[in-house]
């Protein structure tokens, strides 16, 4: 899928002979807590918003919709850990968002990578009698889910994008003890743009959700002072300036 | 409400200096304020945004009372905590009466420890500062009259819910937007709401994305949501998704086979029976 290659390293499809291997909450693993954006779905934006920025990124010419995560691109500059909201695509995770293919094919993809900083003890995906434990059923359900909602999403952003409705965000800041920041593959809905009659037909095609989200979207944009805290604050070293997430 | 807000026209008051208030410890006398469609979105991460119904038709607020908004605007002596704070506080002690009138003034407002600024200049013109003021409150009434004019869609559309008045001021009715109602809408009647550069749907997603910060049991008679395809599983405090909700709804934990180990078709339908049981 488009966008969503950078979140899983080794995707494997489950088999048995390593199914018994444990799987740990998404920051154990070192690729996932060093994500500076996630894809995300129309159905988490509002609770993302109250964190993230939310925004596209070109990918292969298909608008993807991300969760801005960090403004810096070492692991640093995210909200703690212990309290960082993730994407559910990440509360899913090892367990891969499934691709119509894998649906098709009827696989279940785990990214089986070594967790290098387990932050709790762990679950197998399967139990010692073959069948999936209760946390990997709920991972591959909020897998599930998140692919069935792609599906709305990903038809909403290539009508934004094909409607003329996006429009570049590029990202300058001066982060202080000479690093800055520079992002200029960041779109986002164009204010600008909201007045063309184009509107009626693309909501009227996509529903309420589509007016409630491109709103949703814009107000998330505020977020992002959160963020050039939360680098500044990583590149100065100075921890106590970091920002909690507004909840 | 306080005698702190009695308001009359500058052109009456004897003051000839004011000051802004030290402190904001007067939220829950103040209860609502109204916004500006620039502030709008801004304001909804940090207070829950409402459609006031008055003679005059709705008007969009931020809810300020601490029973009803449950973050924390107030920090120690009653400084503003937020990075942002609306016009409408901005503005104190003056208030705007209309995009072309003149302010009215609170002089209890006015701290006697605070900078003290001159109502006119020399030139018997506003002073620089209350001049900005000025501008702030027409800049408020122009925005605040451009909401009001999309809510009245809002409030045509009969997508609000109340909620329960403050004990302090009774005769305030105060609305948000329910979801479930919204989502009854046709295609053509959500198309609608585009009006105006998407304005009512930005004072919708506001109230959405805002009623995190509404004391819960707040609204009345919330609608029953339908179940929808577009909504994530609920998130707890700590972001997390509720997965122990639907952990329970299966009976058995699912059996893996030797070859293909997972149907998704399977798993999707199982999902939906589950779903349909919920």
């Amino acid at each position: 899928m488009q966008g969503w290659t950078e979140l899983y390293e080794n995707p494997t499809v489950l088999g048995a002979e390593w199914g018994y291997e444990r799987i740990y909450s998404a920051l154990s693993y070192a690729h996932i807590r060093a994500l500076r954006q996630a894809p995300i779905m129309v159905g988490e934006a509002r609770t993302l918003a109250a964190a993230y920025p939310l925004c596209w990124r070109i990918v292969d010419g298909l608008p993807v919709l991300q969760a801005l995560m960090s403004l810096l691109g070492d692991g640093k500059g995210h909200y703690p850990a212990p309290n960082r909201p993730l994407p559910l695509a990440l509360h899913a995770y090892p367990i891969a968002v499934p691709d119509p293919e894998s649906v098709a094919n009827q696989r279940l993809i785990i990214d089986r990578v070594f967790p290098d900083a387990p932050s709790d003890i762990g679950a197998p995906i399967l139990l010692e009698n073959a069948k999936m434990s209760k946390g990997a059923i709920a991972r591959a359900r909020l897998a599930v889910s998140v692919a069935r909602g792609l599906q709305f999403t990903n038809a909403l952003s290539r009508d934004l994008l094909d409607g003329g409705f996006l429009e570049p965000w590029p990202l300058k800041f001066d982060l202080g003890a000479g690093v800055s920041v520079l992002r200029d593959d960041l779109m986002v809905v164009a204010a600008a743009r909201l007045g063309r009659p184009e509107l009626f037909g693309l909501v009227e095609t996509h529903g309420v959700d589509a007016g409630l989200f491109l709103a949703t979207q814009r107000l998330s944009l505020f977020r992002i002072s959160a963020l050039l805290g939360l680098a500044k604050a990583a590149v100065t070293q100075a921890p106590d300036a970091a920002t909690e997430p507004a909840l | 409400m306080s005698n702190l807000f009695e308001f009359r026209p500058v052109a009456q008051s004897t003051l000839r200096r004011w000051s802004r208030p030290a402190r904001f410890d007067f939220l829950d006398d103040l209860a609502f304020v109204p916004i500006a469609d620039t502030e709008l979105l801004h304001l909804s991460h940090y207070a829950p945004i409402g459609i006031r119904l008055g003679r005059h038709g709705p008007e969009v607020v931020a809810i300020l009372h601490s029973e009803l908004n449950i973050g924390r605007l107030l920090g120690k002596e009653g400084r503003w905590l937020p990075p942002y704070a609306p016009y409408a506080l901005r503005c104190l002690p003056f208030r705007g009466v209309g995009p072309e009138a003149m302010p009215e003034i609170a002089e209890a407002l006015c701290s006697a420890e605070g900078e003290q600024f001159p109502l006119l200049g020399e030139d018997g013109q506003p002073g620089k500062d209350y001049a900005y003021v000025i501008e702030m409150l027409r800049r408020l009434a122009r925005g605040s009259l451009r909401l009001a004019n999309a809510a009245k869609l809002l409030l045509a559309a009969d997508c609000l819910v109340a909620l329960y008045p403050l004990e302090s001021q009774p005769e305030a009715m105060v609305y948000v937007v329910s979801e479930t109602l919204l989502q009854r809408f046709s295609g053509a009647q959500a198309a609608a709401l585009t009006t105006d550069s998407n304005l009512p749907y930005e004072i919708a997603a506001a109230s959405l994305f805002s009623q995190r910060l509404l004391r819960r049991g707040a609204v009345q008679d919330l609608p029953t949501p339908a179940p929808s395809r577009m909504v994530a599983p609920a998130m707890d405090q700590g972001h997390r998704p509720m997965i122990q909700d639907f952990q329970g709804s299966f009976e058995e934990p699912l059996m893996m086979d030797d070859s293909t180990l997972f149907s998704i078709d399977d798993f999707l339908e199982f999902s939906d029976k589950a779903d349909e049981r919920s």
